[in-house]
């Protein structure tokens, strides 16, 4: 379900700050039950607004431990790549095996994740951090920063208390919800993440668009359709939408 | 070797006795699915496993299919007789796991949840003697296969370790059934497998674009992908990586 729209005046009645208001739409989307994806993609967007930051992905670790990225704010094949790069060792990795956060200025083309940094340098980034997603008894993943410039303290603390509002959407609020929860969540968040892969792939073919090109089509008519992006990349992968949303698709 | 038997396949009590320590279940689990003394087909291998996983008797393997489920494998009669009455009924786990996307579990089948939820095929669960039921869904995102029906004797929830366990089981034994469909071994389940994995959102994308390509359901182009990397050079993940920067033809195909 997406965020009602009497919510978003009513926030900007009150002229409440981004950063307040993107807590406000996490709590707000919990609430109404949207997918865990819906409220990352929202999330990483807000990102890229707050902070200094060009873009950002929110990383889970599945039951084998391996790092799926399953909420990005830019959905190139290439932004893609550097989450896939980390899926088993990169900064994330780190971040999520130590739960310290990570910051790589260097991106050296020889350090110790070599291939992640030559991709981030030769993409223009010149920072990357990543920041461990910590719930109470556990870490399950990683938010993922690039930068152009190094991320300030202020801006680095932000940085945690935004991971700390994913942990929070993907726990249901409650950071000490147990174990089978949190896998739960986790595995039902990256099959999420598949729904909308594949809706992407699905669209890009059909009208020769890029992936970043067809991750905006989906976010536009499901806003203007008042669905989820995970409730309609589904319809579009398995072709069970009404003619009003592929008329819609067609002409986003 | 330690751990292999005589005829140099795993025994499943040093797997699970080991496995407990190493964080690597995911190769774990496929190697019990392989280990095949009797050149067994797939399904009874994954019923097994399953079997083995949850110190169950009763244990099926359903895919989707026309008119609604077959049953690929049931470990015994009762878990065979029990997919036939889900079936019959329209009622139980595998129909709630197509719905839900996440495993569904009954720790107890008299409790009202159950018999509210399930009103015809909970007196089948109990007529069995069957205590709880836990169930975990074949899927890839939008494309839902079938499920692993686990019929226990004994009542309770799974634990945290069970419940990884039947999440990565149902992992392993879809890409089996894809691979099977593909005209492939699952040989491969332990070397490729854990490279395709990686390489999972490319993946899904590539299964997009070759499914509205072919005009197939995205099951099928996850399918197509797999006979067309193991008819070539290409690994699963660098087949997707290839599809998804338009680096192969779809007319070349």
């Amino acid at each position: 379900m997406a965020m009602s729209s009497n919510f978003k005046e009513l926030q900007q009645e009150l002229g409440i700050s981004d950063l307040a208001a993107t807590f406000a739409d996490i709590v707000h989307m919990s609430a109404l039950g949207s997918n865990t994806v819906d409220v990352f993609s929202m999330l990483t967007l807000r990102i890229v607004e707050i902070l200094p930051v060009e873009a950002c992905g929110i990383l889970l670790a599945d039951v084998n431990h391996t790092l799926q990225v399953v909420g990005s704010s830019h959905h190139s094949a290439h932004q893609l790549d550097l989450y896939q790069l980390q899926s088993n060792s990169g900064p994330c990795m780190q971040a999520y095996e130590t739960g310290e956060v990570v910051v790589d200025t260097q991106l050296s083309p020889t350090g110790q994740w070599a291939e992640f940094a030559r991709l981030a340098t030769e993409l223009g980034f010149t920072a990357v951090y990543a920041i461990p997603l910590a719930g109470r008894s556990q870490i399950l993943g990683a938010l993922n920063l690039f930068c152009n410039t190094p991320l300030s303290e202020r801006d680095l603390t932000l940085a945690q208390v935004l991971s700390d509002a994913a942990t929070v959407a993907l726990l249901q609020a409650d950071p000490k919800n147990d174990e089978i929860v949190v896998v739960r969540n986790t595995a039902s968040t990256i099959s999420s993440r598949n729904a909308l892969e594949q809706a992407k792939g699905v669209l890009s073919q059909r009208y020769d668009i890029d992936m970043n090109a067809a991750y905006r089509r989906i976010q536009v008519v499901a806003a203007t359709h008042h669905m989820g992006i995970v409730e309609l990349s589904t319809a579009i992968a398995n072709r069970t939408m009404s003619d009003e949303i592929t008329t819609a698709l067609n002409n986003a | 070797m330690l751990g292999l038997n005589g005829e140099g396949n795993y025994h499943a009590d040093y797997y699970l006795s080991c496995a407990r320590m190493t964080s690597n279940r995911w190769q774990d689990i496929s190697l019990l699915i392989q280990s095949d003394n009797n050149n067994d087909l797939l399904g009874e291998r994954i019923v097994r496993t399953a079997g083995t996983l949850f110190h169950s008797t009763s244990n099926s393997v359903t895919v989707w299919s026309i008119p609604l489920f077959l049953t690929l494998a049931a470990s015994d009669a009762r878990a065979a007789l029990l997919d036939q009455k889900q079936m019959a009924t329209g009622e139980g786990p595998v129909f709630d796991v197509r719905e839900a996307d996440t495993p569904a579990y009954t720790p107890d089948v008299s409790g009202v949840d159950c018999t509210q939820r399930w009103p015809i095929f909970s007196n089948d669960l109990h007529e069995q003697n069957i205590a709880s039921v836990f169930c975990f869904p074949l899927q890839a995102g939008s494309a839902h296969l079938g499920a692993i029906t686990v019929y226990r004797d004994v009542l309770g929830a799974p634990t945290p370790a069970m419940y990884r366990d039947g999440l990565i089981l149902a992992s392993l034994a879809t890409e089996a059934i894809l691979l099977l469909k593909a005209g492939t071994s699952d040989d491969m389940l332990v070397a490729d497998f854990q490279l395709a994995l990686n390489s999972d959102a490319q993946l899904q994308q590539a299964a997009g674009i070759v499914s509205e390509y072919f005009n197939t359901p995205i099951t099928d182009a996850m399918i197509l992908i797999r006979s067309k990397a193991f008819g070539s050079d290409y690994s699963l993940s660098e087949l997707a990586r290839v599809i998804v920067h338009r680096e192969l033809s779809l007319k070349d195909w």
